[in-house]
This record gives structure tokens, sequence and C-alpha cells, in this order.
């Protein structure tokens, strides 16, 4: 076919007279083009890049060399060709095995001549007459649904395994299975003592006590994790991981941080459905669309309105003039939560453009954009300082919110609008003085008219003398107001349907006022859910958004969640890309064994706890974590799980326990949060007077219910590796650095901690000091202390306590001068260094 | 630009080289404590001979958070200006000249802006690369790879790799220091150690956006013991520890606790000493720009990075963050400038005087650079495929503008380099070829420039 083309036109240019040596060498050059470079692109590129190809959905680098428009337009890295610019044609440079290109692929470059002939042609003009505009390449949703996660989740067959009684649930199949495939051994089972140390830390977040070591001694493991999984403290445990998704935080961080006092609404409530099992699907639903459910009374509303708080609680530059791109920060920011943290996938990027990797067109970002347009995020007032901008409201609940909602709203507004006043005058007064200076400045220049200067310099005194006194007069009406609020409802934090939806015009290159059409809200096209209802004129679609996320469909829900369930009980997921399930994140390692999982998790009804119960009675969950040579050789990361590794604790279980061992911990959940001590209406943006004290982290509470606020967090969180609330958390990282150390050998935290542990042990008065160490092993370690750790220790104990605090007087501490101590001082000291010791050890803040 | 890449191949190094390359100092102490401590110690951080003989010792690298605009800095762009208002590339933007003079400078008449008149009086000790290009503009992923290869997976920074490859030359301090390091879009990431050796991650002091003046390194001293005493409760500590990392077969996370603990108590002398800039005179204090405004927080980081230098610290880095201009390119480009321009100007002079400037590569530069066109005409969006950073000391040819842009800047189009290619050539001052400098993990050898990077030798006097 190419040769009829190529003989067609090349009689047609033979045709053609020669009227003048411009066309003759246009000519020359059109049949250049025709015999020495057609030819070549036809054999050697169209196979890839040509309307062929595209159509195929197999074009390579999104460029087209087939018609002339394809190839001066380029592909991805650029133009292909560049008439009479042969250094900027990218296909020249291909040819050449230059600048990382290499074209045709894997083979030698094509022979000189024809690069030669290539150059040429380019420097000649690149003449050529193969018009036609290149095929759209939009996104192919057929093609990109073979990607793995987006196949429908079906329950895999269980593997045979070789006449094998190894596996002890299902899901031990597919991991022996793996393990065969890969000529692994798994190790044994662990012992029980590190078993039930295990399991108290994944599923509550707690050591055993005293008391649960010795009535569990001769349970049986199941017995163990039903009374774990039914323990209170469990949502408090798990809660946490989803708070880390949620960025869950206590303020708005970014520039100007205020505080939020009713965020810990939304913290309690999930704490609540875990301990409750609520089941996933509608977990979800609440907190995209908790408002819009039906409920049988305030209650129910109430905790559902709460729910949504997970839409409201995302990082948000208050200090954003233009209310434009602010919109769309804040919408683009939950975009990414949803998409990232049910999905597993990247959709904030198609706010500018196509996705690059996964079939999200940028229209589609804005169908989502359009339903949470069309909602209005309550998280509460803002920084009532520049103009009110960006100020929110809240949702009203409790019993009397109907009454006192209104009277609040009014008096909040006086508040503002007093504000505003205040500030007015404050800068209209800054204008008087800045003239003032000004006329000054004027005074000092020869030959001014004096007298009218100092006339005018005396009025503006008085001016600014006036605008004290109004200053003044507005600074006490402000505090009169601030100060006699009516009485309050309860607040919190969510999403309500805005009174005007619509849908949303795409923005152009993500820019906020760069308008494109408007695109009908909705769900991304990429995934299909039947029987879900569209969105009619009057509603957000939120519903739909929060059905279609929750669909049992939805091949990606199920997976990315029961993935995180994984990691955390394993330490790595069986995608080691929990918020990336799109084709840049990792393939699962076991893919049957992740489907099994899904489905299992759907056919339960998206029990959580169903799902944590299947996977720690496991075989694979229960195997000891000492490593085996060969294991460690073939498989150091543990990938086919041929044991259970060695985890860090996160920081949370680690301050929880040292509360816990140390005899402090008070397991009951406070109310609210210390955040609410800072100021209401005046006084609630954190800067340099406005912060947390220490007295407000101090607490003897579980460390869920610290204060998050964004940018300050508390040291411990801070350095033992927290999850930053400004994003979401999938993964924490784990490091190992010697600030770390530096707080476990010096703070007065960790020294704090020990005394309390070391009067703990004391008070046993009945005990001597190995007593005391199998008392400090059995609360810290949940073991006895082995013949070594007893004379290693007990000698210790014994020396320190001639040593422990001498030295350099100059050096010594005023209060602990080894002088005065008693011999009871001086035990105490040395036990204090003991229980430290063993409190910053690998193995404490280690799960085995 | 075909294939001249091997001007002169490295030559091994040979034990005879390293000892004159240690002529003194650290150096010397380095070297010492190598011979004792090869056979005594398995620790990641003891110091380790590199592949060839080394240009540079140690890297301080100055990171400018944001994409600083090359075209208001070292790449002059004449077109540009003249083509001012016309139709940009990108859709809806009109090319937007730079508003500031260039002038050239120096022996080597290099072209630079008038914003940075310190760092233009010392353009010949300045290796401009004017063709840096990287896959990807957005902060996030842009930062990542920059400071680790890779934006897509997790991997070690650069700074880990080098210490990994080269350990260190004082066993008091962090080999890898990061001061006012980014704690936002994940920054812990970037100073991460990823699957090397945890002991090779960044120490950090301060964040960014914060003056390092403030920042204070918590827990340096414990209430209760002496130094003896803590001693003691230290080895009963590691004791246990090394209990727990035998029965696990040497797994190197708990290995890495036993370090941190053992580089903490040391640090409790050390750093406070590297960190207090009280001995230092009020003319250096003056030359770094310190206490004088704006140019006091960055002024304070440079003089820091010189004092870890000196200490033998092998990788510092030291971060401005305010270069991402969207907007109001006439107000805060001029602000940006004069924040790092005597500072940095300082520090090469410093390190010069002290003879130290042979053997530091500094590398300045953001995660990527600006667009030469804009919407609204006081602003450059991110600009990826074409963007400036520049290297100084550590034997990299002072007064050379390497590469180009194209006319307007849009993209590099002349002896390109990319970000591989540079951590392949930073790699490579320091003696380390970056197709041997690997780490088996889970099967697979890992490099910090993956199965890319080329050297460019033509970087280097």
């Amino acid at each position: 076919m190419r040769w009829t083309a190529f003989r067609a036109t090349r009689v047609l240019l033979l045709l053609i007279p020669t009227v003048s040596s411009l066309a003759a060498e246009d000519g020359e050059r059109m049949v250049h083009f025709e015999t020495m470079i057609r030819p070549v692109l036809v054999k050697h590129c169209y196979e890839c890049h040509s309307a062929g190809a595209a159509t195929a959905g197999e074009l390579g680098g999104g460029l087209q060399l087939d018609t002339r428009a394809g190839i001066r337009r380029g592909g991805d890295s650029g133009a292909a060709v560049v008439p009479q610019k042969p250094g900027q044609s990218l296909l020249l440079a291909a040819l050449r095995h230059e600048r990382g290109l290499e074209m045709p692929p894997d083979r030698d470059p094509l022979p000189r001549s024809v690069i030669a002939d290539f150059e040429k042609w380019i420097t000649d003009g690149a003449a050529d007459p193969r018009d036609g505009t290149p095929v759209a390449t939009g996104i192919d949703f057929a093609a990109a649904r073979e990607h793995w996660s987006l196949q429908p989740v079906t329950e895999p067959a269980l593997p045979a395994l070789a006449g094998s009684d190894w596996p002890k649930s299902d899901l031990d199949h597919f991991v022996r299975a793996r393990l065969e495939a890969e000529k692994l051994h798994p190790v044994g089972d662990s012992p029980k003592q590190i078993l039930l140390r295990r399991l108290f830390f994944d599923l509550t977040g707690l050591p055993p006590t005293l008391d649960e070591l010795q009535r569990l001694e001769a349970s049986t493991v199941e017995d163990i994790v039903d009374e774990l999984l039914a323990s209170s403290h469990f949502g408090e445990r798990w809660g946490r991981h989803w708070l880390d998704i949620a960025r869950y935080a206590e303020s708005n961080g970014r520039a100007r941080n205020m505080a939020w006092h009713h965020a810990w609404r939304y913290r309690d409530w999930v704490v609540d459905a875990f301990n409750a099992d609520m089941p996933y699907d509608e977990f979800l639903t609440q907190q995209i669309a908790g408002d819009l459910l039906p409920s049988e009374n305030r209650e129910q509303r109430d905790r559902q309105v709460i729910a949504t708080g997970f839409l409201a609680l995302g990082p948000k530059s208050l200090e954003e003039r233009k209310r434009e791109l602010f919109r769309m920060d804040v919408i683009d920011e939950q975009i990414d939560v949803i998409c990232r943290g049910v999905l597993g996938l990247s959709a904030a990027c198609a706010r500018c453009h196509d996705h690059k990797f996964d079939p999200v067109p940028t229209a589609d970002y804005y169908s989502l954009a359009g339903i949470l347009r069309s909602t209005d995020t309550l998280y509460g007032i803002g920084p009532m300082g520049i103009k009110g901008v960006n100020d929110a409201e809240l949702s009203a609940i409790g019993p009397d919110a109907d009454q006192l909602a209104g009277p609040a709203a009014e008096h909040l507004k006086a508040v503002q609008d007093k504000t505003q006043e205040r500030n007015t005058a404050r800068s209209d007064r800054y204008r008087v003085v800045r003239n003032v200076a000004d006329r000054k400045r004027q005074l000092e220049k020869p030959g001014s008219d004096k007298p009218a200067l100092e006339a005018e310099i005396a009025k503006m005194d008085a001016e600014i003398a006036d605008w004290d006194e109004r200053i003044k007069a507005l600074d006490a009406e402000l505090a009169e107001l601030v100060d006699n609020p009516p009485p309050q409802p309860l607040f919190a934090m969510g999403a309500r349907d805005a009174e005007q939806v619509e849908d949303c015009r795409i923005r152009i290159r993500g820019e906020p006022e760069n308008y494109g059409d408007a695109v009908p809200r909705g769900v991304l096209r990429m995934i299909e859910v039947s029987g879900l209802p569209g969105v009619s004129t009057g509603e957000s679609g939120r519903l739909q958004l929060a059905r279609w996320l929750a669909s049992r469909e939805n091949p990606l829900t199920a997976r990315v969640f029961v993935n995180r369930v994984w990691l955390h009980l394993f330490g790595r997921g069986l995608v080691t890309t929990p918020d990336d399930f799109g084709v840049t994140g990792s393939k699962p390692s076991h893919p049957a064994l992740l489907d099994h999982l899904a489905s299992q998790f759907m056919q339960n009804g998206w029990s959580i706890k169903q799902l944590i119960r299947e996977i720690v009675l496991s075989r694979t969950y229960q195997l000891a974590s000492t490593p085996s040579a060969a294991g460690l050789k073939r498989d150091p990361d543990n990938v086919f799980l041929w044991r259970m590794p060695v985890r860090r604790l996160e920081v949370e279980p680690f301050r929880d326990a040292l509360l816990a061992v140390s005899g402090q911990l008070n397991r009951e959940r406070p109310a609210g949060s210390v955040i609410q001590q800072i100021g209401v209406f005046s006084g609630y943006e954190f800067n340099s007077s406005v912060k947390l004290t220490p007295e407000m982290t101090a607490s003897t509470h579980r460390s869920v219910y610290l204060p998050i606020v964004r940018g300050s967090l508390p040291e411990m969180l801070q350095l033992f590796d927290f999850a930053d609330p400004n994003a979401l958390v999938g993964q924490r990282a784990q490091t190992t650095v010697p600030s770390q150390a530096l707080f476990l050998m010096n703070s007065s935290l960790i020294i704090e901690f020990a005394t309390a542990t070391a009067d703990r042990l004391l008070a046993e008065q009945q005990l001597d000091d190995a007593g005391r160490l199998a008392l400090l092993y059995q609360l810290a370690l949940a073991r006895k202390p082995t013949k070594q750790d007893e004379a290693t220790m007990l000698n210790f104990v014994k020396s320190d306590s001639d040593t422990a605090i001498r030295g350099e007087p100059d050096k010594a501490p005023a209060n602990s001068d080894s002088k005065t101590l008693s011999p009871d001082d001086t035990h105490r000291q040395a036990w204090v260094s003991a229980c430290q010791t063993v409190l910053s050890s690998s193995e404490f803040r280690s799960l085995k | 630009m075909s294939s001249q890449r091997s001007i002169a191949s490295p030559r091994l190094l040979t034990r005879r080289d390293s000892l004159k390359s240690a002529s003194a100092g650290f150096g010397m102490l380095a070297l010492a404590g190598l011979c004792q401590q090869a056979t005594a110690s398995e620790s990641p951080l003891a110091p380790k001979l590199p592949h060839f003989v080394p240009r540079a010792k140690r890297v301080i690298f100055l990171c400018m958070r944001g994409g600083p605009s090359q075209m208001e800095s070292f790449d002059y762009k004449p077109k540009l200006n003249a083509d001012n208002l016309k139709p940009g590339r990108n859709n809806g933007c009109k090319l937007f000249g730079s508003q500031w003079k260039f002038s050239q400078h120096g022996e080597s008449g290099a072209w630079v802006s008038e914003l940075f008149p310190h760092l233009a009086k010392q353009v010949d000790r300045l290796c401009v690369i004017n063709s840096m290009h990287t896959d990807n503009n957005n902060h996030p992923q842009a930062l990542e790879q920059m400071h680790t290869g890779s934006f897509q997976f997790v991997r070690p920074s650069i700074g880990s790799w080098v210490l990994y490859g080269l350990g260190t030359e004082n066993d008091s301090l962090p080999g890898f220091v990061s001061l006012c390091p980014l704690k936002d879009l994940g920054g812990s990431r970037y100073y991460a150690s990823a699957f090397l050796p945890a002991a090779c991650q960044a120490t950090s002091v301060g964040e960014a956006g914060k003056n390092i003046k403030q920042a204070t390194i918590g827990n340096l001293s414990n209430p209760r013991l002496t130094s003896a005493g803590q001693r003691k409760q230290l080895d009963l500590l590691q004791s246990l520890n090394r209990s727990l990392v035998e029965e696990q077969s040497g797994d190197t996370q708990l290995e890495g606790i036993i370090e941190s603990f053992e580089l903490a108590f040391r640090m409790q002398d050390a750093l406070p000493e590297t960190m207090d800039l009280s001995g230092e005179t009020k003319e250096t204090l003056a030359a770094y720009g310190i206490d004088q405004g704006s140019t006091d927080a960055f002024g304070r980081q440079c003089l820091l990075a010189r004092r870890l230098a000196e200490a033998g610290v092998r990788f510092i880095e030291i971060t401005d963050r305010d270069w991402d201009h969207h907007g109001f390119v006439s107000r805060l480009m001029p602000q940006a400038a004069k924040r790092i321009d005597q500072p940095i100007a300082a520090l090469l002079n410093d390190l010069a005087a002290r003879g130290m400037l042979d053997d530091t590569l500094v590398v300045w530069g953001g995660e990527f650079g600006r667009t030469p066109d804009d919407p609204t005409q006081d602003g450059r969006g991110h600009n990826h495929k074409g963007y400036t950073m520049w290297l100084a000391g550590g034997g990299a040819k002072g007064g050379l503008a390497w590469g180009s842009t194209d006319e307007h800047g849009y993209e590099a189009v002349e002896n390109k380099v990319h970000l591989h290619d540079l951590h392949a050539t930073i790699l490579h001052a320091l003696g380390l070829d970056h197709e041997r400098l690997t780490y088996r993990h889970a099967g697979r050898d890992f490099r910090l420039t993956d199965v890319h990077g080329h050297v460019v030798n033509e970087l280097f006097a």
C-alpha cells in the first residue's frame, strides 16, 4: 500500500511543471521525503507510532509519526521534528541513540546513511505532504481495567498443598503454597508468651497486665483473641490507624494555624465505630454522606453528622485571599484523601492534566469536584482578622441545637463584625500615622511650606487621638461580646449539601479561574458499579459517591482496606504501596491471598473484627520471629512470610506501655480535648503566645487522646515517627536517629517514667531485688528474666548503688549530691537506672 | 555532544594515594582510625576507601526548595527578554522576560543576574549547569527524586548513600546532617536511609522556615547521672540490645539502634561544641550576614555548614525554602536572592581561605526550575525540563557554564544533564563509581542512579 501511495505522489510530482527554481527545490525535497524518509518511517516506526497503533492502544510515548502534524507536535518528550533544526529534533536524536533515546528500540542504530538522510531532510525544512490530524489519544477505559487492582474481586480456590497439615486457617493455604513455590520453609510457631504480648499490642496497643498474664496463661488463643477484640481498647488502637488515613488534627495547619475545638468528636466517633465493629461499608458511607442518611433520632443523626468530619479535617490555607483558589484547594484535598485513602488511587494529578499513569481524565476529577463543590465544608470559624475570608460555620448538634444554634450564630456574627470594625479602625489610624510621617519628611525638605504642613500635622495628630479613643472603645465592646456569649449548642465539624448545587467547570491546567467546560457531577468512570442512581438536580451527589465507594463491585475498596489491616499486623503490606494500587504502585506479593481476604471481608458483611480475627488466628500470624539462616538469605524482607518479623512499636503503644508499666495509665477516655482550653472567640490562633503548654500534653490518658496541633506535636510523637497530620499516611516512617536515643537517655519524661516504675517495684516490700526484677520483666516484657538477665541486672543494681550518682562534683546536679543520699535513696536511684534501661531497650520497643 | 565522555579514566586508588590525600587534620585521624577500625569494627559508619582517587571528601548541599528561577539567576536569556509578551508555548501564557539585568563577571565572563552581586564576584569558582532536567514537576515527587533518585519508590537519600560509601571521619558527630530540613510534603523521606543501614540517615536540626538560632537539640545532657554513671547504664542497655540482635541474626534495624545510642552518647559533648558560634570572630559573622536582617537565617546555616564540614561531617544539607514563585516574582525573587547571596559567597570564601574548598563539593539548586512564560506576567510555573544548578569546589571546573536551554528557557537542549547524571557526577567527585556503589537488598543490587546516570566528566577541572 505504501508503495502505491509513494508512486502516486511521485507521479504527481513529475507531472507538475517546474515554474521556478524554488518550486523545483520543493519538488526535490518532496522526492527526498518520498524516497528516503517515508519508507523508513513506515518500515521501522509506524508499528508503534501511527494512527493504527493509537487505535490499538499501543501508541508509544504519545507520539504519532504518520502525519505532518503528528511528527511536528511530537509526543511526551517534545517535538519529534523541528523543521530546519536538526539539533532540536528528537527523532534525529533517537535515531542516533542520543539523549537517552534509542529508536528503533532494542537494536543497533539504523545505517549512518539513513540517519544522514533524515538530517538533510530536517535541515531542508522537513517537507512532508502527509495531511491529516493525529488520532485523539483519550483514555481507553477497557484497556485500563485490565490492571490487576481494577479486575473484579473473586474468591480464589484454595491452592492444593503437598499433603500438609500446616494450615490452621484458609489464608494459610495461600501463604504455604507460595512458600513452597519459592522453596522456603516457615519457622516454627511462636511461644505462647511471645504470642500473647504480640496479640495484646496488635489488638489493643497495650501490654498485658500482671492479672491478665496470669488469668490468660491457660486460655486458648481463640479466647484471648475474642476477649481482646471485645475490649474497648481495641477501638483506641485500630481507630488510630484510621486517623492516620483521615489526617486527623485539631488545627488547620499552614501559616495561620487555628484551633479546632470540636475535631475530637470525630476522633471519638472513629474509636467507637471500631469498637462497635461498624461494617466498613457503613463506616465509609457515614463519613462521606452521614448527614444525608436517614436517622431514627437526634442522637443517631448527630453521630452521622460527626462522621462527616472526615471531609472537614484536612489542612487549609485559611490565609489564602483568592477565594476560588482556596475553594478548589479544599476540594482537591478532599478528593485526594478519598481517592488515596479509600481507593489507593492518586487522582489529584488529574486536577491539571489527564492522569499520566492511571485512567483518571481531568473531566472525571471535576465530576468529583462538582460533588464536593456542592457541599459546604463545615470546619468552623477561620481567620476573622483578614476580612473574614474563608470563615466557615460548624454543624450544631445536641438536644438543644435547634433552639441554641440561631442565637449562637448571631453572636458569632456580631463578634466577627465587631472584630472587622476594630481592625478597619486600626488600619484607618495607621493610614493617618503614615501621612504624618510623610508630612514630617516634607518638612525636612528645603523650601517646604512649614506653617501649612505643621497645621496639617496638628490636625492629623488630633485625628489619631480620636482613633485611639475609638479603637479603645471597640476593643472594650469586642471583649464584652467575647466574654458574654449566649448558651452555646454542641458543635461538630462536618459537611452538608450546599444551598446551591452545581456542576463544576474544568479548570484548565488546574488554574482556579481558567474555566473549561462544566462536567456533570459523578464518580470516576474507571470503576463501574451497577445500580448506582444518577445525581439529580438539587443534591450534591455525595450519597452516590459514598455508595460507589462502599460498593461490593468496587474492586479497590476491599482490597485497599484488607491490605491496610495486613500491613498493621505484619509490618509490610501484601501490596507495599498501601496508598497506591495504580499503575505506579507495586503489585501484590500474594494476589490470590489478597483477593481471598477481600472477598471474605465483603462476604462477612465488611466486619473488620472478623477480618482481623481470621488473620491473627492463622498459623502465618502465629509464627515465631526468630529467623532461619536460609530464610534470611533467600528472602531477607520476609516477602513470602516465612516468619513473623520483629516490628518496632509505634509511638502510641510505646508511650501507652510506658504509662502502663509505670502504673500511671488512665484507661478511661478523657472528656473532649485539651484543645478546648484554647480561646474560642479570640486567641484561638496558634502563635508565639497561644500554644500547647507542657501541662496540656502531660496527660496520662492513652496517646490517641493527645492533642494533635499541626506543626506542633507533643515531643514524643514528633521524635518517634508519628504520622504527619498534614497528609494521609498509610505507612509510617520508621527512623533510627540519635535524637531518639538522646530522648531515651536524658529526657525528663523518660526519667519520670523510670522513677514511677522503680517506686512501683520498691513499694512491693515483700519482694527482694530478684523478685522486683521478675516483676519488672513481667510488666514490661511479659516474660520472666532469664538466668543471664538476672545476673546482669541484679549485678547492675547492686554495683550501681555505689556509683550511679557519683562523679566529678561540678558535673553532678545539685539535687542529687551523692553525699546526702541515704542508702535507701541510692538503692532507689539504682532501680531508676535499671528501669530506664529496660524501658528504653529494643525489646521493650519491639514486638517479636 | 557525541561520546567524548572519558576524558581521563579515573585512576584506581592506591594505598599511597590515600596516604597522600589524607594529608592533615581529620583526614589523617580518619586514616589512623581506619587502620584500626577496618578489622575491629563492622560499623556501617567506619571510614571506607573510595573506589578511586577522590576530588572531594565531603558535600555541602544548598537546597533551594520550591524551584528557583534560572532566568532570574544564572541562565541569561536575551531572546526571552526580546520576546517579552509574545505568545508562550504553554496555553494562555505569554513570554515573560527577566526584570533584572545580567552582566558578565570574572575572568570567565560568565553571566549572572544583578540579584546575586556577591556570587557574581565568585563566578570563577562556580561550575554552572544550565541544562539540568528531571522527571516530575510536582514539588513532593521532584524533591524526593532530587534527594533519592526516585519519586515512585522509597529509596535512600543521596546523603545516606555517600555515608554508606565512605563512612564518617568523626565518630562523635552524625555523618549526615540536615539543617532546617523540610518537614512538610513527606520531608523525612528526603533524608532517610530506606534499606541502607539505619545509621546512615540524616540527623536533623531545626526545621525549614524557622531560624536555626531557635533550634534546640533537646535532651543533650542527663539531669541525674554523671558521665561515668551514664556510661555504665548505657553499657547495660547495649548488652540487652545486643542479645536481641544476636537472637535476630543481626537485624540491621536493631543494630542501627545500638549505633544510634553510641552516637548519641558522644554527641552530647561534640554537637553543642560544633553548633556554638560564639567562638567565631565578629568579622566572620558579618561576612556571612549574621545578625543583619534577612541574611541572618541562611547565614547561620552556611556558617554551621562550614563548622560541620571542618568537624568531619560527610554530607551536610542546608535549606532555604521559599523559591516557589507562582506570583509576585518582582517582589519575591529579590528577597529570596538577598537571603542567600551573601551567605553563600561568604561560605565559598571561608572554605577557600581554610584550604577546604578544594575537597568540599558545594552543590546549589532546587527540585526544578521555572517556566519562561506565565499567564499573569508576574509569576512562573514549574519547569523540570530545563533548569540550573551549580557546583563549586571539590574539583569542579570554576567559571564553566555547561549546557544550555533553548533560546527562551523551556527545556535543556544542549549537553543535557539529567538529575541521575548529576547524582553520578557528585558520587564521582567523591571517588565513588555510581555503578559500583551498590547495596544488595531483596535479591537485587540497588544504586542511587538505578539503571541511569552518566558522569559528566567535563565538569571537572
